[in-house]
């Protein structure tokens, strides 16, 4: 008898229905650049394993429109040709392949498509996080415009629901395309990723909080790149050559840097493999420079990881040394992952800084991980103090264990079936509960995501599952006397919290973001700065070029909330991205 | 004839230009007027109220006795024309002898100068555009400073009969004069053999104005709201902006609609492509210099200080109304050294008019740093918003 039972799992290896279709395309497992130099990583992949594949490339969360709004014109999508069946799982799935030569339009296509598909795979596995990530937008598809524009630049636009990568001339006179590179793709996917976790972090004012974003595009783009067999074999070859095979990994699109810049300058767009700290950074507004200390961060862990379990591996060898680099890499990158994108979906929901973020991240290993048995922890602490980025006692925490439990023992309406119906049911819970999570009485607070996932942990174990809140309500800080205008006398913060209960209501997280005293002032004097700096448009300008960073969209009479202007992510016109 | 002075009058239009320069003695004066216009109605702050036009016109008329020797529209912006048209039953009955205008405001400019085509296309285009989301009631969502901007630099094109009215207010059409630099004016006016104007701008050719990667910036830029026929940069099939066949119609409209409204970021570049066209006039007279630069920009100001066109002067207009990428003043970039007389001799003028466009550091005007900087190093700032209520002038004199 047919199983017609729909069970989402939130990872596409595990979907059992027989209704899902695969396809496999031909994609830069990098970028042109380095399929040039290597003659390899240039291959097939199987992505799309999804409710609907069609010509576009289409599938049920990405549609390929390829617009090109400079020249005004379209190209004709790729279509697919049914391969045949594919029988792998026992079941009869349809499986197509998208085919394109070399150096057209919808060999860009597919690239940008099957690499954006692969990277919310990625993000949705249970080894991360679990669940199907939806979009910050009102609507399912994700568009991808492969040639959006003339410009050294791509970005994620929440407001045309689309990526937009663009090309350009490199410095040898060539057409360099962004949608064939697997970072740039990556790397704006895992923007779209973020603004759907966590829909406050793209406009916030906190500088980062927005440096944040970048280092998920960037940690995004490097362990996708993981998920790639031919990849890994690559890697594993060059180890034995060459010790700086890992550059591979840290210095993010080639193609794009040498053509912005020259080869001879660098060949690289941004690297992970930097020595910036928190501290040198301080003052810093520049996001991308920014978010290179936590790239850095990543990468120093990601080597003294592989470090430590390549000599693990080393004693099963007698000492020698042993030759399970590929094993080596895949258990690197899932540890990475496991550390930190899985703390993710537990983040406060109005805003992060670098050391809350650690807080999170510290946590949850170290609840789940008491032991440490491989010395995994260690190693990500002495890489946080490095960088300066270890949690300080003062910064907003999640509750530890005898907390949570003393709460649970006070919660009322605990009811699972009820907090997963949907927003309106996990704001029932919330709000029979709202002294327990310090909501004020007098907020209309709302639940901003509800969510349940289903993980696997090492060796295979399956956690219990559970359910995730996000919730928010506005705190209006009031500007000084000097700074209030006719239409604006203060400002709205977002504050709230995460928490996240099991099958049975028990609290397994939260996390309270409030804005207290020292909060509010350090949010107004931020606030006060970008209005002395004159980097505050008090009329809204929405469009206007990013020359003119930050807009104030009116919320009502007299109050405004702060907000980025995210036309446009990345400033292409100025060479950065 | 010594000319025992020139006057010089600052009008305050609000957001705008309008400056009367007479030479000689009363009686015997001769009358330049420099653009006549202010920002669009929907402007904040009253930018764009027309009700000083009036006003303005009529002291135009007794100051000059109902006659211009020459009159100067800089450029293609209604914040520098908008006035004449306004005030047509005044200055119908002015005799004005002799009008200049930039080379690119000739009629067949862009047939000589095909390389510039892209950016008349563009603003062709966005005026289609603009007239569009004006018909489905979009116009209105967005804030009335980007309304303003794409007011200011389609209706030159759209509402063309504004320029031809400057134009036959010319004693002939012989009269009207299309100057780039480099271009001789001594037998193109009637001010007298001892009154020396030079044009230092534009270049004949503005496409250099477009720079920073050339044909690149119009596809960037310009194509965004037009099609302009330029040399394809992609190989593979690539048909027209029709709806491919696995999107709806209805959304990828949308789609093309979000995208070009996005791209209104380029607004700002086509309106500094116009900017950049402006006539810069330098008026010597008795060992006096007067700079009038109109609204020239960034790229113009670096052209005219590539070929050493500058020099210091007594009086300096200041351009585009004080705003940061109007006159380059810090940096290497910056010209003010080079047109700043030492010991705090130069009159500055700044028209001008507060809380109009941005407030941030990069997008007011005036920018406050511009303006600390001229009351350091000039002997007398004249901002017309504060200097003179709107309608009337503030004058000065120069001792020849």
């Amino acid at each position: 008898m047919a199983d017609d039972r729909t069970f989402i799992t939130g990872s596409s290896s595990r979907r059992q229905e027989k209704t899902r279709r695969r396809a496999r395309a031909k994609i830069y497992l990098k970028d042109p650049l380095v399929t040039k130099e290597t003659g390899l990583l240039y291959d097939f992949v199987v992505v799309g394993s999804d409710t609907s594949i069609d010509e576009g490339p289409t599938s049920a969360r990405f549609i390929t429109i390829d617009y090109d709004s400079a020249m005004d014109g379209v190209a004709p999508p790729v279509r697919q040709h049914l391969k045949g069946v594919d029988l792998s799982r026992m079941k009869r799935e349809p499986f197509y392949e998208f085919e394109a030569r070399r150096d057209t339009p919808q060999e860009a296509q597919i690239n940008a498509w099957a690499t954006a598909v692969d990277t919310l795979d990625f993000f949705q596995q249970p080894q991360v996080l679990g669940r199907e990530i939806p979009w910050a937008f009102e609507g399912s598809r994700l568009r991808i415009l492969p040639h959006a524009f003339y410009e050294a630049n791509a970005f994620y636009n929440r407001q045309t629901r689309a990526l937009h990568f663009g090309y350009f001339h490199g410095k040898d006179g060539r057409v360099v395309k962004t949608a064939l590179s697997h970072d740039v793709v990556s790397h704006e996917t895992s923007h779209a990723i973020l603004d759907g976790l966590r829909p406050f972090y793209l406009n916030s004012v906190i500088p980062d909080t927005r440096a944040f974003h970048e280092f998920i595009g960037d940690l995004g783009a490097m362990l996708s790149l993981f998920r790639y067999r031919e990849m890994l074999a690559h890697m594993t070859t060059s180890s034995r050559e060459d010790a700086s095979f890992l550059d591979l990994i840290a210095d993010l699109a080639p193609q794009v840097g040498e053509g912005l810049y020259g080869d001879a300058d660098r060949s690289f767009l941004r690297s992970a493999d930097n020595t910036l700290t928190y501290r040198e950074l301080r003052g810093e507004e520049e996001i991308h420079r920014r978010s290179q200390v936590l790239s850095g961060f990543a990468f120093d862990l990601f080597k003294a990881i592989f470090e430590l379990e390549q000599k693990r591996r080393d004693k099963l060898y007698g000492g020698k040394r042993s030759p399970e680099v590929f094993r080596i890499l895949m258990t690197t990158a899932r540890v990475i992952g496991r550390m930190l994108l899985r703390p993710l979906d537990l983040l406060p929901p109005g805003g992060i800084d670098f050391r809350e973020y650690t807080a999170v991240v510290l946590h949850l290993d170290r609840e789940d991980h008491p032991d440490d048995k491989f010395g995994y922890r260690g190693a990500m602490e002495a890489a946080m103090r490095k960088r300066g980025v270890y949690p300080s006692a003062g910064d907003n925490a999640p509750a530890m264990r005898p907390q949570r439990r003393m709460l649970e023992q006070k919660m009322v309406e605990r009811n699972i079936h009820m907090i997963r119906s949907s927003r309106v049911g996990a704001y029932r819970f919330l709000d029979a509960n709202r002294t327990l999570f310090h909501i004020p009485q007098d907020r209309d607070f709302r639940v901003v995501g509800v969510a349940t996932n289903r993980r696997e942990a090492e060796l295979g174990y399956r956690p219990p599952s559970q359910t995730i809140i996000q919730y928010v309500w506005d705190e209006r800080v009031p500007l000084p006397r000097e700074f209030r205008r006719p239409d604006l006398d203060s400002i709205l913060f977002p504050a709230g919290g995460t928490l996240a209960v099991d099958d049975n209501v028990n609290l397994a997280y939260w996390i309270r973001q409030e804005l207290g005293e020292e909060t509010r002032k350090a949010l107004g004097g931020r606030v006060l700065k970008l209005i002395g700096d004159r980097a505050v448009e008090f009329a809204p300008t929405r469009g206007l070029r990013s020359g003119r960073p930050f807009l104030m969209q009116r919320a009502g009479t007299s109050q405004g909330r702060l907000q980025l202007n995210t036309a446009r992510m990345h400033d292409g016109r100025s060479g950065r991205r | 004839m010594p000319r025992p002075n020139v006057a010089v009058r600052v009008y305050n239009v609000r957001f705008g230009d309008c400056v009367l320069v007479s030479l000689g003695s009363t009686g015997g004066e001769k009358h330049i007027l420099i653009d006549f216009g202010n920002a669009p109605a929907m402007v904040r702050n009253k930018g764009g109220k027309n009700d000083v036009f009036g006003l303005i016109a009529a002291d135009i008329a007794k100051r000059t006795g109902g006659t211009i020797d020459l009159l100067i529209m800089s450029h293609e912006h209604l914040d520098h024309m908008e006035g004449f048209f306004s005030e047509k039953k005044v200055f119908d009955r002015i005799t004005v002898k002799d009008v200049w205008m930039s080379l690119m405001s000739a009629p067949d400019y862009y047939k000589r100068y095909p390389d510039c085509l892209p950016e008349r296309k563009a603003r062709l285009a966005l005026n289609e555009l603009a007239s569009r989301w004006n018909l489905q009631g979009r116009l209105s969502w967005f804030p009335e400073s980007l309304v303003s901007l794409i007011a200011n630099n389609i209706m030159s094109v759209s509402n063309s009969e504004r320029i031809e009215y400057i134009r036959r207010l010319a004693e002939s059409k012989k009269r009207v004069r299309y100057l780039a630099r480099g271009m001789s004016t001594s037998k193109l006016h009637t001010l007298g053999d001892d009154v020396e104007i030079e044009i230092l701008a534009p270049e004949r050719n503005a496409s250099v104005y477009y720079g920073n990667g050339g044909q690149g910036f119009w596809l960037a830029a310009a194509a965004h709201f037009g099609k302009p026929s330029l040399p394809g940069t992609l190989s593979g099939n690539r048909r027209g902006g029709r709806c491919p066949r696995h999107i709806a119609v209805e959304e990828f409209e949308q789609l093309k609609d979000d995208v070009a409204e996005m791209d209104v970021n380029d607004l700002l570049a086509i309106d500094k492509a116009a900017n950049n066209t402006s006539l810069v006039l330098r008026i010597t007279v008795g060992g006096k210099t007067l700079l009038f630069p109109g609204d020239a920009e960034q790229e113009s100001w670096a052209v005219m200080k590539s070929k050493g066109l500058l020099r210091a002067v007594d009086v300096l207009k200041v351009a585009h109304h004080g705003s940061l990428n109007g006159m380059p003043f810090e940096g290497s970039d910056s010209i003010l050294d080079l047109l700043l007389k030492p010991g705090k001799k130069t009159t500055a003028i700044v028209s001008t008019c507060r809380d109009v466009y941005g407030t941030t550091a990069d997008t007011e005007i005036p920018n406050y740093r511009l303006m600390e900087l001229l009351r350091k190093r000039c002997g007398k700032v004249i901002d017309t918003e504060k200097d003179a209520r709107p309608g009337e002038y503030i004058g000065f004199g120069l001792t020849i």
